[in-house]
Formats: C-alpha cells, sequence, structure tokens
C-alpha cells in the first residue's frame, strides 16, 4: 500500500470526522437534555452553508462568511426552539419525528425558492488555495488542514465548555437530572433555548466549512444528517465522548474503506466480480461497522446514563 | 428442606454506589420472606436481581436447582418467578379482563398464536375470568386498567402474577400506599394465597407496613445501605437492638 | 349501517371504480388509484409495527426497493412472471428485516428510529452502486411482468391486482392484531416491563412482527415497479420512508384502515398541493408541523373526537 495515499487518505477521514463530530454533538446533547430527536438538524447545516456563500460572495470575507453562518443558524436555532420544538420535548417521538420531518421538507423548499434549485459553488479563499507538502511528494490542500485543525480546536473548546464552565456544568446535570437544575434556580427553559443554539452554531460550522469541500444545494443536510445518526448509535446516544470516538471511527471508516477496499478485493476476487462488489461494499462500509458495534454493544461505545 | 431459591454473594452497583452488597439470601418452599429497610436501602434493587431485569454485578442465584444468574427476565417467568413492582405496572390501555387474558395466555401458550384469537377463546377468557374473581375484581373487567383506583391496580396486578401459578412472587411494596381498607384486603388475599391448598408459592415480600410484614412473614431479612444487617423470625426481628437503631428506630417513633 | 354492508359497500366501490373512470373519461384515475393501493400495503404495513408494535421505523422505504428492485432485476434477465417477482420480494424483505430486525431490536426507542434509517440507507447507497442495474440512473423495465395471463401493464388490471393484495393485507392485519400473538405485541408496546415479567419473550414477538411487516411492504414495492416500469434507490430514499410515517399518523395509528386513509390523503393533498404551487413542500411540511404540534390523532382521531362531541 503506497504511504502517501494512505496518509493523505487518512487526513480526510481525519477531516470528514470533525466535520461529524461538530454535526453530532449538538444533535447528541440535545437528546441526551431534552429527549429530542431532531431529524431538522441537518436544516441547520445546510443553512450554515447558505449563510457562509451568501455573506462570503457578498464580503468577499471568508471569515465574515463563517461568523454570518454560525450566527444565523444560531437564530434560526432558537427561532424554531421557541416556535415548535420546545412543546415537543415530553412528547412521544413519534410526534418529534413528524415534526422535524416536516421542518426538513419545509426549510429544503425555502432554501429552493431562495437559492434555486441548482447547486452554488463556493470556491476555497485564496489564502488557503495552495495545497501544503505535509511529506515530500505528498501535497495536501492547505484549506483541508485548515478544517481539521479548526474541528479539532472546537471539539476541544467544547470539551472545556461541558468541563469547566457553569453552562457546562449545567449541561451535564440536565443530562442526568432535570429536577436537580430546576432545583439550583436556573430557568430550564433558556438552558434549552441556549444548548440548541449551540448545537446550531456547530451544525451551521459544518456546513459552512463544507461549502468548498461540497456543493451547497437544497437537501444537502439529509445525508450528512443519517451519517451523523449513524456516529451517534455507534457512540452511546446522548454522550459526547462517544459522539467524538465514532466520528472519527465513521471518518476512517468511510474513506479508508472508499479509498482501499476495491484495490483490496481486486487482489482478492476476479477483476469483474471485485469491479461489482467493491464500490458496492464500500458504500456499505459505515452501515456495516455501526451493525458489528451494535451486535457487541447495543447501548453504543460509550453510553450515557441518560433516559 | 432444601431453599427453593438460594442467593450467594450477590452485589449490584450503580457507578460508585453499591446498590446491593454481597447479600446472602433464602426462600424455602412455601415461606414468605420480608424484606425491609429505609428507603435507599436497596430492596428494590435487589427484587430487580432475582428477577432477572438487571444483572448482577457478581454473585450467583440459584432457582428450583437451576443457576439462573444469566438467565433473561422472561425466562425466569416462565420457570415460576412471578412478580408485582412497586410502581404498579399493569398495561393501563387494555381493559382489566384483556389485562388478565394476557397473564392466562402467559402461562398456556409458548408459541407465537397467530393463527388463534385472543379475546374470544373461551380458555383464556375463563381462565381470566376466574382469576379476577380471586382478587374481586369481577365486576370491573370490562373498565380500563388504568383508570381503576390504586389499591385495585394493585389487586389486578396480583393477580397477573398468580396466572401462572407461580413457585416464587417477588412483591414489591404491594401494600404502601394503599388506603386502610385496601390494605387489609391486600393482606387477606396475600394470606388466601399461602394457605392455597397446593399453591403455596414462596413470597419476597418488600414492604414498608411492618403491620402487614409482622403478620405475613415467616422470616424478616433487614436491609441497610446494600448490606443484610438482620435476617431472623419475626419476634427476634422485633427484639433486635441493631434493627432497631437502623430502621424501627425512626419509625416506631 | 353494520360495519360488514359498510366494507362491502366500499369494496365494491373500490372494485368497480375503473368503470366509473371511463364513464367520466378520466382514465388517469385508474393510475392514481393504484398508486393509492400502494401505498396503502406499505402504510398498512408499517402500522403493524408502529401502531401495534410501538416501535417507529424511519426504513421503511427500503422494503419499497427490494420489491421494486426483485421485479427490475428478474426483468433485466428476462423473467416476466410476477409470482417469481413476489416471491423473490417476500424472502429478501423477509431475510433484510430479520437480519437488521435482529440488531435494530437490541435496542429501544429512538436508537431503533435512527437504526432503521441506517439501514434504509445502506440499501440506497448499494443500489446506486450496483451500476449492472442502472446504479444512480435506475433501470427501465422494458418487458411488462405476467400474472398467468394477465398482463400487469394493463392499467386496470394491475389495479385490481392492487387492490386483491390490500384487501388480502388488510384481512390478514386484522386477523393477526386480534390474536395471541397482536395481544401480546400492543401488551409491549405499552408496558414492556410487565411483559417481561410475564414470560414473555418480546424481542421474539417484534422481530416476527417486523419481518412480517417487511415482507408486505415489499410486495407494495413490486406492484410499485409494475406500475411505473422503473426502479432507482429513488424508491427508498428517506423522504419515502418518512412519507409513509406521514400516511400512518394522519389516517390514525393503530387501526389498519387508517393507514389505507392516510395514504389517500397524502397522495390527494400532494396532488392538489402540487397544483397549486411548484413550492408545494413548503406547504406541506408547514402542515406536517402543525399536526404534530396540535392534531396528535391523525383524521381518525379527529374523526372520533368530532363524533364524541356530537
Ligand atoms: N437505575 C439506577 N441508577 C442509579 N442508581 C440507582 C438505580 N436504581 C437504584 N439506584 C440507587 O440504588 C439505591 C437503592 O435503591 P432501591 O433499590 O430503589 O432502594 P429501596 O427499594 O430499598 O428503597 C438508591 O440509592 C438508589 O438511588
Ligand atoms: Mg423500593
Amino acid at each position: 500500500m503506497d504511504p502517501i495515499l494512505l496518509l493523505t487518505q487518512a487526513l480526510n477521514g481525519l477531516q470528514l470526522g470533525v466535520m461529524l463530530f461538530l454535526m453530532a454533538a449538538g444533535l447528541t446533547l440535545v437528546f441526551g437534555i431534552m429527549g429530542l430527536i431532531n431529524l431538522a438538524h441537518g436544516s441547520l447545516y445546510m443553512a450554515g452553508a447558505y449563510a457562509m456563500a451568501a455573506v462570503f460572495a457578498w464580503s468577499g470575507s471568508f471569515l465574515a462568511g463563517l461568523a454570518a453562518a454560525v450566527a444565523a443558524a444560531a437564530l434560526l436555532g432558537v427561532a424554531i426552539e421557541m416556535a415548535a420544538l420546545r412543546l415537543l420535548y415530553r412528547r412521544d417521538h413519534l410526534d418529534q419525528v413528524l415534526a422535524t420531518f416536516g421542518l426538513i421538507l419545509f426549510f429544503n423548499e425555502l432554501a429552493r425558492i431562495i437559492w434555486g434549485p441548482a447547486a452554488i459553488f463556493v470556491t476555497v479563499p485564496a489564502a488557503l488555495s495552495h495545497t501544503v507538502e505535509i511529506l515530500p511528494g505528498a501535497p495536501y490542500p492547505a484549506y483541508r488542514l485548515v478544517v481539521i485543525a479548526a474541528g479539532v480546536a472546537v471539539a476541544a473548546g467544547l470539551y472545556l465548555l461541558i468541563a469547566r464552565t457553569r453552562l457546562g456544568m449545567l449541561i451535564r446535570a440536565g443530562a442526568s437530572n432535570r429536577t436537580m437544575v430546576s432545583a439550583l434556580g436556573v430557568d430550564i427553559g433558556r438552558l434549552y433555548t441556549a444548548v440548541f443554539a449551540l448545537g446550531a452554531g456547530l451544525a451551521a460550522l459544518a456546513g459552512a466549512m463544507a461549502g468548498p469541500i461540497l456543493s451547497v444545494e437544497p437537501g444537502m443536510g439529509e445525508p450528512v444528517l443519517i451519517l451523523t445518526l449513524v456516529v451517534i448509535v455507534v457512540g452511546g446516544i446522548g454522550s459526547i465522548r462517544g459522539a467524538f470516538a465514532a466520528a472519527l471511527l465513521i471518518g476512517f471508516v468511510d474513506t479508508i474503506g472508499r479509498a482501499f477496499l476495491p484495490a483490496l478485493l481486486r487482489d482478492l476476487l476476479a477483476p469483474s466480480a471485485a469491479n461489482a462488489v467493491g464500490p458496492a461494499l464500500a458504500s456499505m462500509l459505515i452501515y456495516l461497522t455501526m451493525a458489528v458495534v451494535l451486535a457487541i454493544r447495543p447501548q453504543g461505545l460509550f453510553a450515557a446514563r441518560t433516559g | 428442606m432444601t431453599p427453593l431459591l438460594s442467593v450467594r454473594g450477590l452485589v449490584r452497583r450503580y457507578g460508585a454506589l453499591v446498590a446491593v452488597d454481597h447479600v446472602e439470601f433464602t426462600v424455602l418452599p412455601g415461606e414468605v420472606h420480608a424484606v425491609i429497610g429505609p428507603n435507599g436501602a436497596g430492596k428494590s434493587s435487589f427484587l430487580a436481581l432475582l428477577a432477572g431485569e438487571a444483572r448482577p454485578d457478581a454473585g450467583e442465584i440459584e432457582f428450583a436447582g437451576t443457576n439462573i444468574t444469566r438467565l433473561p427476565a422472561f425466562a425466569r417467568a416462565r420457570l415460576g418467578i412471578a412478580r408485582a413492582f412497586q410502581i404498579t405496572a399493569v398495561i393501563p390501555d387494555f381493559p382489566v379482563l384483556q389485562n388478565a387474558v394476557l397473564a392466562v395466555l402467559a402461562s398456556v401458550g409458548r408459541g407465537f398464536g397467530m393463527g388463534r384469537a385472543a379475546m374470544h377463546d373461551p380458555v383464556l377468557l375463563d381462565g381470566a375470568r376466574r382469576l379476577l374473581a380471586r382478587v374481586g375484581l369481577a365486576a370491573q373487567e370490562s373498565r380500563l386498567a388504568g383508570d381503576l383506583a390504586h389499591g385495585a391496580q394493585r389487586q389486578l396486578e396480583l393477580a397477573m402474577a398468580l396466572a401462572g401459578r407461580p413457585r416464587l412472587l417477588l412483591l414489591d411494596e404491594p401494600i404502601a400506599g394503599t388506603g386502610p381498607e385496601e390494605s387489609r384486603a391486600m393482606v387477606a388475599l396475600l394470606q388466601s394465597i399461602r394457605q392455597a391448598p397446593g399453591e403455596r408459592p414462596g413470597i419476597v415480600l418488600v414492604e414498608h407496613d411492618l403491620e402487614a410484614v409482622f403478620a405475613l412473614a415467616d422470616r424478616i431479612t433487614v436491609m441497610a445501605e446494600g448490606r443484610v444487617i438482620a435476617c431472623d423470625v419475626p419476634d427476634r426481628i422485633r427484639a433486635d437492638a441493631a434493627v432497631r437503631a437502623a430502621y424501627l428506630g425512626d419509625d416506631a417513633r | 349501517m353494520p360495519r360488514a354492508a359498510l366494507w362491502a359497500i366500499l369494496l365494491a366501490m373500490a372494485v368497480l371504480l375503473p368503470f366509473a373512470a371511463d364513464l367520466a373519461g378520466q382514465g388517469y384515475y385508474v393510475g392514481f388509484a393504484t398508486r393509492v393501493a400502494i401505498f396503502a400495503i406499505a402504510a398498512l404495513s408499517l402500522d403493524l409495527i408502529l401502531g401495534y408494535g410501538g416501535l417507529v421505523s424511519l426504513g421503511h422505504a427500503a422494503f419499497l426497493g427490494i420489491g421494486a428492485y426483485s421485479v427490475g432485476i428478474w426483468t433485466s434477465h428476462g423473467v416476466t412472471a410476477a409470482p417469481v417477482h413476489w416471491a423473490t420480494a417476500l424472502a429478501a424483505g423477509g431475510l433484510f428485516a430479520l437480519v437488521t430486525g435482529l440488531i435494530a431490536l437490541r435496542t429501544a426507542g429512538v436508537a431503533f428510529i435512527m437504526i432503521t434509517l441506517a439501514f434504509a440507507q445502506m440499501l440506497f447507497f448499494l443500489a446506486v452502486s450496483l451500476k449492472a442495474y442502472g446504479g444512480d440512473d435506475g433501470l427501465t423495465l422494458w418487458d411488462a411482468a405476467r400474472l398467468g395471463p394477465l398482463d400487469l401493464s394493463d392499467d386496470r388490471t394491475l389495479y385490481w391486482v392492487a387492490i386483491a393484495w390490500l384487501v388480502l393485507f388488510l384481512l390478514l392485519g386484522r386477523h393477526l392484531v386480534a390474536s395471541r400473538f397482536g395481544l401480546v405485541l400492543q401488551g409491549a408496546r405499552s408496558n414492556e416491563r410487565r411483559m417481561r415479567a410475564l414470560g414473555f419473550d418480546i424481542r421474539r414477538h417484534r422481530l416476527l412482527a417486523y419481518v412480517l411487516s417487511g415482507m408486505a411492504a415489499s410486495i407494495a414495492g413490486c406492484l410499485l415497479a409494475h406500475m411505473t416500469d422503473f426502479v432507482s434507490p429513488a424508491y427508498m430514499s428517506w423522504q419515502r420512508s418518512g412519507e409513509l410515517v406521514v400516511m400512518v399518523l394522519l389516517g390514525g395509528i393503530g387501526t389498519l384502515h387508517g393507514a389505507i386513509l392516510g395514504a389517500a390523503v397524502l397522495l390527494i393533498l400532494e396532488e392538489v398541493l402540487a397544483g397549486l404551487t411548484q413550492h408545494w413542500m413548503l406547504i406541506l411540511g408547514a402542515i406536517l408541523v402543525a399536526m404534530a404540534l396540535v392534531a396528535r390523532r391523525g383524521l381518525h382521531g379527529l374523526l372520533a373526537a368530532l363524533r364524541g362531541r356530537r
């Protein structure tokens, strides 16, 4: 196996992993604390990507685009939470599925109305459009390196937020004991809104950074959402640590599998069979990983003790 | 007499908390073995381990000569271990009769029963009505179980537990929280179960109502902080200084 | 009116619908009614696990795909006998349900939703990667499926076949939910703990329900392929799965016939909204949110409430 290719693919896997973690962190917190399964989390990701594309194109500043994306999605998140989702916290999961499925349809169509059905391409900011030689003879796009760094930094920041701050303390307490949080004199409604906004902001950050890598189009949030759900069940629903471990695992398995599985099969099978089976198996690999993890540990890698 | 149930070194932890701490315990055939202790002593956790709803971290459970430590709850139920919960567990959105039918069904059928009607089957209906008559709920058979008074729900739950003619009954506070009238009815019902010819299941009775406990129990185990601090016949438990200190003291007032 | 008479009238109307459509010169409606019947089968099968079993599956469209590809793959190899398609779909759908159900049912509640969705997505990508059978673009079926002497490319024939399957599944479903098996399934939906304490192996019952439900939905997938002469991964997209859940909720969960009503209402609603505006999904989305927030028991519940008030 070519070591340079392996390194490149490992970095790609890491990049996918940190993106998935940004998505999964908010989703798993919202579920762990509020008991809400929010299928419309992908819409917040999409909102971030569009806001980024619009503000970047208008201002020419990538950073301004990022800031706008996070702010816009956090506001949108607060609006959705206050208008609809907070009514669903104690409800049946079925009501939550119905409402957030409706939100997905609504936002995808809204995006189509505002920006049209075609994909928008966002360019990589000029300062990062070069490649970096990570090893002699191994160039890697600078932008992706920055995405990885940003993702890791945000993960570290999130860890500090949850482990060290008052908000984090309340989040941890809220995940295991609602009544205790209320007893501390905290307005639980405000806490929930804050958590929701935090999750929305993280999703938007992922969407905004994905803009130059993927295409920005209506419905772009759902494939990512489904991958995120896989991450969450593999990690253990409600667990941030689990989400982090599983995001990296899924990121690596998907990238490495797609890159090497077809070649590997060509060594094992007849070429025609390998050409047919390789891509099929590679595209199913993360789901098979999920199946294996759940068969061994139904509660996921890190089971959170929540209801 | 060989015990019906014997428990050795049973441990259950929740994080750092040891809810059940190396408990040794036996029930003889036909015996009523009461478990008392302050709130949080680990009584409900102990019953959950016996019923198979929670896995022990250490220890062995033997029932009628079989090691059941690793059997799931439903398999233990099939061996003849029946259960009433501290928080009453009937099927609230089913009518009373349908609850009883389910209980009878559990005791007669092992297949899926896809080809057989449930609520038109005379065998199931007769069995269910007999159960309801036994606990005095015959007149209420078409009400939703969730609409019954608390005491009546407890009786229904007990009736469901009795449907399979269990060899061991695990009862978690069947009397606590019911009114004086209902509580007397429940004690009488438990007495009748003890004395019913041919059945005489062993009973593990977790209960706060000490009057009922002293009236019903053959032996009493006292738990505190997960551990067994005494196990003896009622008269000696009543006299035990350690027990008074740990438990009776604050209840006898 | 006695219930049996009501059902007989409804059935007669359903069977005679093609003639009425002809008289009215609206042949288009036969195709539309076939669509309704097909989705009614899928929604009804979902209601068995959702309404009676309490299992929220967000991946039920996977079975539509399995059925459709059973037809597509056989047809592309020159096998046009519908019974072969159906038998393959039943076997493949049942097997997929068995394997994924074994894993998904180890978890409970919300994890079940996510896992069923993920497995459906897996199948979606599998279909995308099947280049031999059209991959992403799908596969056009050039030969019509045949049922003995009948040609299923004929609109009316296919309509009647679909109605026959629907009636069969409705009858089977009614029988099943009234059986001992159905009672256990419903008991477990309401109080799992009690059911285990009674000695029922809940997981096995749920698994069987899931397998039966998957098999029925696979038949719907076959019929869909017969109707469109086309199969593609889009048949098992997550939106489809979501629509099936919506149909069940719309018509009234846990009633079986509600699923039929829900399928009809949703498809009609989509048709009507699409006639109003190209951006009808916006309206539909808003309706669904409102429904989740206020009208929780669907049309069935709404009707029942109105009847109760009078
Ligand atoms: N599922 C659980 N998770 C964490 N702690 C638990 C759990 N169940 C019980 N406990 C703890 O175990 C201890 C014993 O509880 P329990 O068995 O309910 O006592 P009792 O029935 O004697 O009142 C208590 O401190 C309780 O808080
Ligand atoms: Mg207790």
